[in-house]
């Protein structure tokens, strides 16, 4: 038998679903792994071996009763240390919070719970969600799988880490400007931001509520959708969730599509600055489409270059109010880059952010009817620039900080202001070995879709089954 | 263009929020101001009021569906 940590989700929930191999060695497995690997990756910033023992053990018991299992049962996961499970340490990355333990579970907490899942403890994260990199003034930078001194992008940066280098089969993170894209692009897998309403946020740390979405990393399509489908849906404990219906993504990751379909390029935005590898590496990715019998058509996409000045006019009044407080009384116990990213939102006028909310659905209907009545899906570059260092990126708050914030971010942000889905995708990789990837972005609530034609591209390239070199 | 200024960003957040702001903070957020404030202005035609932020739900639920190609 190969090393389960290196089996995909789906492949862990057969094996346990048949018994070939029980919830508890699954689980010892990604312990011993987490080990090994945790003085290197920086990944966890508690990990929960006893609470996850007796899950799988649990988990055993309930198929040793022949009682019905969920599609996760017995399988490892671990999340963004931002995803409140009762009594259950929940730092959100920061000193302010480090001892805080929720009272009540968060929504999809209690769905993956339902699906079976074990949890192996609090993923390190960007203090707060703030942050595009990875790095961490109060639990340490976290570190990429394919070369420990590159950044594992943010601010699901442990999520990347973990599930990049087989500590865990699949996390949640979230993305309020491309928290979950970027480091699922860095890390070599596949993450899906979903239409800004379509997870329930309910006990999940909020940074913008507007633009805050919720979803998995996985290292394959389907492991993805599995995950995503779990998730997703209404919620009558947070109001704002959508009640459309929810897809089965997971059918549709098993249905590949691309034959017939359009897909669109952006000619304006999305490569400026862009680097000729990650171009080149774009382009190889469109060939492939295209010899899947894609059709290929080029877009000016509107607007783009001022969506980042309305996501800023939404997400500072949101977030600085829910930091007010802590800004006011004890502003030193912010990381230098996180508190001078925070501040600007506590000046933003009242009538700014209404009026930034009240654009928005004109904004959103502008693009969605210009771009996908052109095309089916939208392909753009997660990052158009190769994977950067921890060291040249760790720049606190020093005065370049914000210039390469926008530079990491560039090809994300604009689709949070715009609420649509965006799937990242590995590419293949850019001459420094680390991974790059691009972004399928569709109609709201367009996700099935978005998984279909990824697991197209992945039938026909299999990034997906690359593998750091980490034992 | 209206242009925001560090040290009334710094004056304005510190009389209504309490907060300190340094020196840098303030004309980070100054320039922050000066874009946001640009931006603002030239969607400002674009408003129509009846357009409130609870549309936006209803306007996701109506753009959900198109036509597939082929």
């Amino acid at each position: 038998m190969s090393d389960p940590v290196h089996w995909t989700l789906v492949e862990a929930a057969d094996a346990v679903d048949s018994g070939r191999i029980s919830s508890r060695e699954l689980t010892e497995a990604c312990l011993r792994r987490i080990e090994t690997l945790q003085p290197i990756l920086n990944c966890f910033i508690h990990v929960d071996a006893e609470e996850a023992l007796a899950e799988a053990d649990a988990a055993d018991s309930r198929r040793a009763r022949g009682e019905p299992l969920g599609p996760l049962h017995g399988v490892p996961l671990a999340h963004k240390d931002m995803y409140y499970a009762a009594g259950r340490l929940s730092t959100c990355g920061s000193k302010i919070r480090k001892d805080f333990r929720p009272e009540e579970s968060g929504t999809v907490m209690e769905r993956l719970s339902a699906a079976g899942a074990v949890h192996l403890g609090g993923l390190n994260m960007s203090e707060f969600a703030v942050g595009p990199t990875g790095h961490n003034a109060h639990w340490g930078h976290c570190r990429n799988p394919w070369n420990p001194a590159h950044v594992t992008g943010g601010s699901s940066s442990g999520s990347g880490s973990a599930v990049g280098g087989r500590l865990a089969f699949a996390a949640l993170g979230s993305d309020t400007g491309g928290s979950i894209r970027l480091p699922a692009g860095i890390c070599g897998l596949v993450g899906i931001k979903p239409t800004q309403t379509r997870v329930s946020r309910n006990g999940v740390m909020g940074l913008s509520f507007s633009l805050d979405s919720v979803g998995p990393l996985a290292r394959t399509v389907r492991d993805c959708a599995r995950v995503f489908g779990i998730v997703a849906g209404h919620d009558p404990k947070d109001p704002t969730s959508s009640q459309e219906p929810v897809d089965d993504y997971e059918a549709a990751a098993c249905r590949p599509e691309v034959k017939g379909l359009r897909i669109g390029v952006p000619t304006n935005y999305y490569y400026d600055g862009a680097a000729d590898e990650v171009r080149a590496l774009m382009q190889q990715s469109l060939k492939a489409f295209a010899d899947l019998g894609a059709e290929i058509v080029e877009i000016e996409i509107p607007d783009q270059e001022h969506i980042g000045d309305l996501a800023a006019a939404t997400m500072g009044p949101e977030s600085g109010t829910l930091h007010h407080a802590w800004l006011r009384d004890r502003p030193e116990d912010y990381g230098p880059q996180v508190r001078a990213r925070l501040e600007p939102g506590l000046s933003t006028p009242g009538t700014w952010y209404l009026r930034a909310q009240q654009i928005r659905p004109q904004m959103v209907r502008r693009f969605v009817e210009n771009v996908f009545s052109r095309c089916d899906v939208l392909h753009l570059p997660t990052l158009n620039v190769p994977v950067p260092t921890v060291e040249e990126t760790d720049l606190g708050d020093g005065p370049d900080f914000a210039r390469m914030v926008a530079r990491m971010t560039h090809c994300t942000r604009p689709l949070n202001y715009l609420t649509v889905p965006s799937l990242a995708v590995p590419a293949g990789f850019t001459a420094n070995g680390l991974p790059a990837s691009f972004q399928l972005a569709g109609r709201p609530f367009g996700e099935a879709l978005l998984f279909s034609v990824a697991a197209a591209y992945e039938a026909a390239t299999d990034w997906t089954s690359c593998r750091p070199a980490l034992g | 263009m209206k242009r925001f200024e560090a040290e009334q960003v710094r004056d304005q957040v510190q009389r209504t929020t309490g907060a300190v702001l340094s020196e840098a903070s303030s004309a980070r957020t100054a320039r922050m101001l000066t874009a946001v404030s640009a931006t603002l202005d030239r969607y400002a035609g674009d408003s129509l009021f009846d357009t409130e932020p609870a549309l936006l739900s209803t306007t996701l639920s109506s753009l959900r569906n198109g036509s597939k190609s082929r």
